[in-house]
């Protein structure tokens, strides 16, 4: 009986299948699982590459999670958050277009700008009013491309506006300059890195005039990779010449470039002139420094720390004088974070830099307005001072904004725990149990999870008070939402587990587990006609 | 499967009570069963499975009353289940479908009651089940609606049966049907799909309440042919 039904199924269907005209997006045969998340100012956002949608979640009061699914381009490629996490730019590989959404708005609007080409490459301005795209030369699915050519997106207007232009050589990295003002103008600057050589954009100039070209000479070696470039705008002592400094990765020297406006007449808005910097031995990372002068004004150093000793060098950037100075671990410095910090006795704050090794529990606060290159060898107690931990720092957490009260140290060794530093008394106090694999801030408030652990901690970084709350399975990552009323946590699970607690009351009975996040909607969604 | 079951079971009892009354007033008593697909217009069958044509097999039973010459009656329940595998296995589904409806065909016997030209319709209630596994956590669903459809075919006696026959075989009647038409239903909304590892209210051991999870409609509504083998006792 049944077999005979299935006989007569079969036949039907295949009657009907000999006039079929659908058949299901060919995204239900990937594996699941988006990309992402990217964390947007409203909440984060995934990308789903099957099914070219963006995958945006939000939460909201009495923890709930609403998933909004947004359609992108053809064949989405890169994308990144702009810094404000309001806008999400995204290339659409098959379309040649870039997709720019709002994710601001409770529902994600979208503008496309036509590119012309496959680019690859982002590189995003931090004041949000330009967006730079180029190639990174990977083999990919075109037939020819120009891996010099660079398209600039100016997002100042209501409508994005593209401009291509052609670099003298094929980028490694981009990086765009703040924005500053010379000779009562406005202007933007953006910089090309490539071996042995930079180029920099005038972003406000038009045609051949934009790109600028300038070597790299810190010393004799072949090939010089410059690593890194920070931007010395105009001050009122010199209103009209603003420097670039190129770090590479060979030299003693820094790489100084110099601007000013060329005179009337002249093809160029802007003239280049190149020195070398002695900023100690091997800088492996430097910064500008902006110091108020004692007369109202400002004073810029250089900041370089050396890459083999520990040591520190501040360079006068007018006048060229550098002075080296000691750290106090024992082995070369591995990064530095610069803020602003409350001078203790007086009012207003003043620019220190925390310096720190992986290698060693000691780091060290610079205090550079203290130090007078020249003339003057600060010691160990005044200009910099020591910062003893527990253990050495496998990764420096600082704070939000630049007005920084508090930095956690995240101690490698997956049960070394973590340190809370004070960066007003420069005390600290040590965690102590499983590495946690992500912390996030609120103020004064830290949320961590634990690798293996289906746990939350909620950390009072003034008291340090730790408190444990439970998750119902493991944590993979935790974001906060803008909204201050929740925590999100995401769990192990292609399908997409998120558990939404309200960071006021984080116990299981006011949260909530939501399953199959990344199936919402799955039966709607588009099908492709033959 | 086993609603299925249920109802195959539920329409044979009925047949026997029904059967015994027919009697009385019916001219022949038919048992179908059928095969039939339906090419769907809605994404969500097709999202579901890879296929836009699902096919079910089903029960008839038929009652052709003296007084109206070429109607027949019918009672008749369908259904289908499948489990299938999406997102390169991330996914397994399972999707069970049955509908029970009252209808009628009226068809006018041609050539010595050996072809039967035919118009058929039928109105009556659907029933819908998903589940979805994925991370190893199943969620279900379960929807009732309505379902209506409306043919026309042709039907083919090869063995005729005959009234006031002494013998029962000569009594019995054996054929095959083919009809095309269009077969309707209420869209099964999913809006609602519950966690089958969570308990129904939060407890000790599992103290978190689950988000609501919406996994879209399907909807098994078009163009439908359907093929059966139709045996029947005249009276």
């Amino acid at each position: 009986m049944r077999t005979l039904t299935s006989a007569l199924v079969v036949a039907a269907m295949l009657l009907v299948v000999a006039g079929c005209g659908k058949e299901a997006n060919p995204g239900w045969d990937e594996p699941l699982g988006p990309d992402g998340p990217m964390i947007m100012e409203e909440g984060i956002v995934y990308l789903d590459r099957a099914f070219e949608e963006l995958v945006v979640l939000r939460t909201g009061q009495g923890a709930e999670l609403t998933v909004e699914r947004q359609p992108t381009g053809a064949s989405p490629g890169q994308m990144v958050m702009a810094d404000d996490g309001r806008s999400l730019y995204l290339i659409n590989r098959e379309d040649e277009t870039l997709s720019i959404f709002d994710v601001s708005a409770s529902s994600v609007g979208q503008t496309t700008v036509e590119l012309g080409s496959t680019y690859d490459t982002f590189t995003v301005d931090p004041e949000g009013e330009f967006l730079l795209l180029s190639h990174s030369g990977d083999a990919g699915d075109y037939v020819v491309q120009n891996v010099n050519e660079l398209a600039i997106v100016d997002l100042r207007g209501g409508e994005p506006e593209v401009t291509i232009s052609t670099l003298p050589m094929q980028a490694d990295r981009l990086e765009l300059m703040p924005p500053f003002e010379m000779e009562g103008q406005s202007e933007r600057l953006a910089v090309a890195m490539a071996t042995n050589e930079i180029a920099i954009l005038d972003l406000n100039a038009e045609g051949s005039d934009r790109v600028r070209k300038a070597p790299l000479t810190g010393s004799q070696a072949d090939n010089l990779e410059p690593t890194a470039v920070v931007f010395d705008p105009p001050t009122q002592n010199r209103p009209n010449r603003a420097s670039l400094f190129v770090l590479d990765n060979t030299s003693d020297d820094v790489t100084q470039i110099a601007i000013q406006p060329t005179l009337e007449g002249q093809t160029s808005k802007f003239g280049l002139s190149i020195n070398q910097l002695a900023a100690g031995n091997r800088p492996a990372e430097i910064a500008i420094l902006e110091l108020d002068a004692g007369d109202g004004g400002t004073v810029n150093r250089l900041l370089a720390l050396d890459g083999q000793s520990a040591q520190f060098t501040l360079v006068d950037v007018d006048s060229g004088e550098s002075a080296t100075f000691d750290l106090p671990m024992s082995g070369a410095a591995h990064g530095m974070e610069v803020y602003q910090s409350p001078v203790s006795g007086e009012d207003g704050t003043e620019k220190r830099v925390l310096v720190y090794s992986h290698n060693s529990p000691l780091m060290a606060v610079i205090r550079p307005q203290e130090i007078a290159v020249g003339t003057e060898t600060p010691t160990l107690g005044q200009a910099v001072e020591e910062v003893r931990l527990s253990a050495s720092p496998a990764e420096l957490i600082m704070e939000s904004g630049t007005d920084s009260d508090r930095a956690v140290a995240l101690h490698g060794g997956g049960e070394d725990g973590l340190s809370v530093i004070n960066l007003r008394s420069n005390e600290n106090w040590w965690l102590s149990g499983h590495n946690p694999s992500q912390i996030v801030f609120d103020g004064t408030i830290g949320y961590a999870i634990f690798g293996n652990s289906s746990h939350v901690v909620r950390l009072n970084l003034e008291t340090g008070q730790p408190q444990q709350f439970d998750l119902p399975d493991r944590a993979r990552s935790i974001y906060l939402s803008p909204d201050n009323e929740s925590v999100l946590v995401r769990h192990d699970g292609a399908s997409g587990r998120f558990t939404v607690l309200e960071r006021t009351a984080m116990e299981p009975e006011n949260g909530r587990l939501y399953e199959h996040v990344f199936l919402g909607g799955a039966l709607d969604y588009e099908v492709f006609d033959e | 499967m086993k609603s299925m079951s249920k109802l195959i079971f539920g329409l044979l009892a009925a047949a026997l009570v029904m059967g015994a009354s027919a009697t009385a007033w019916a001219d022949k008593v038919t048992l179908e069963l059928r095969g039939s697909s339906v090419e769907t217009t809605d994404r969500g069958y097709t999202n579901l499975t890879g296929d836009s044509a699902p096919g079910a097999g089903g029960l008839a039973l038929g009652f052709e009353p003296a007084f109206i010459d070429g109607l027949r009656l019918t009672a008749s329940v369908d259904g289908t289940s499948l489990n299938g595998s999406r997102f390169a296995g991330d996914l397994s589904t399972s999707w069970e479908h049955q509908r029970v409806m009252a209808g009628a065909d009226y068809g006018v016997d041609l050539f010595d009651d050996r072809l039967r030209p035919l118009v058929r319709v039928g109105f009556g209630y659907s029933r819908q089940a998903l589940g979805l596994t994925a991370d190893n956590v199943t969620y279900r669903d379960t929807d009732h609606g309505l379902a209506a459809m409306a043919a026309g075919g042709l039907e083919a006696t090869v063995l005729t049966s005959e009234a006031d026959a002494d013998s029962l075989v000569e009594r019995l009647s054996l054929g095959i049907n083919l009809t095309a038409g269009y077969s309707w239903q209420t869209a099964a909304n999913f809006d609602e799909m519950e966690s089958q590892d969570a308990p129904d209210e939060p407890s000790d051991d599992d103290p978190w309440r689950r988000g609501n999870y919406d996994a879209g409609t399907v909807q098994v509504t078009g163009f439908s042919l359907s093929l059966g083998l139709v045996a029947g006792y005249r009276f």
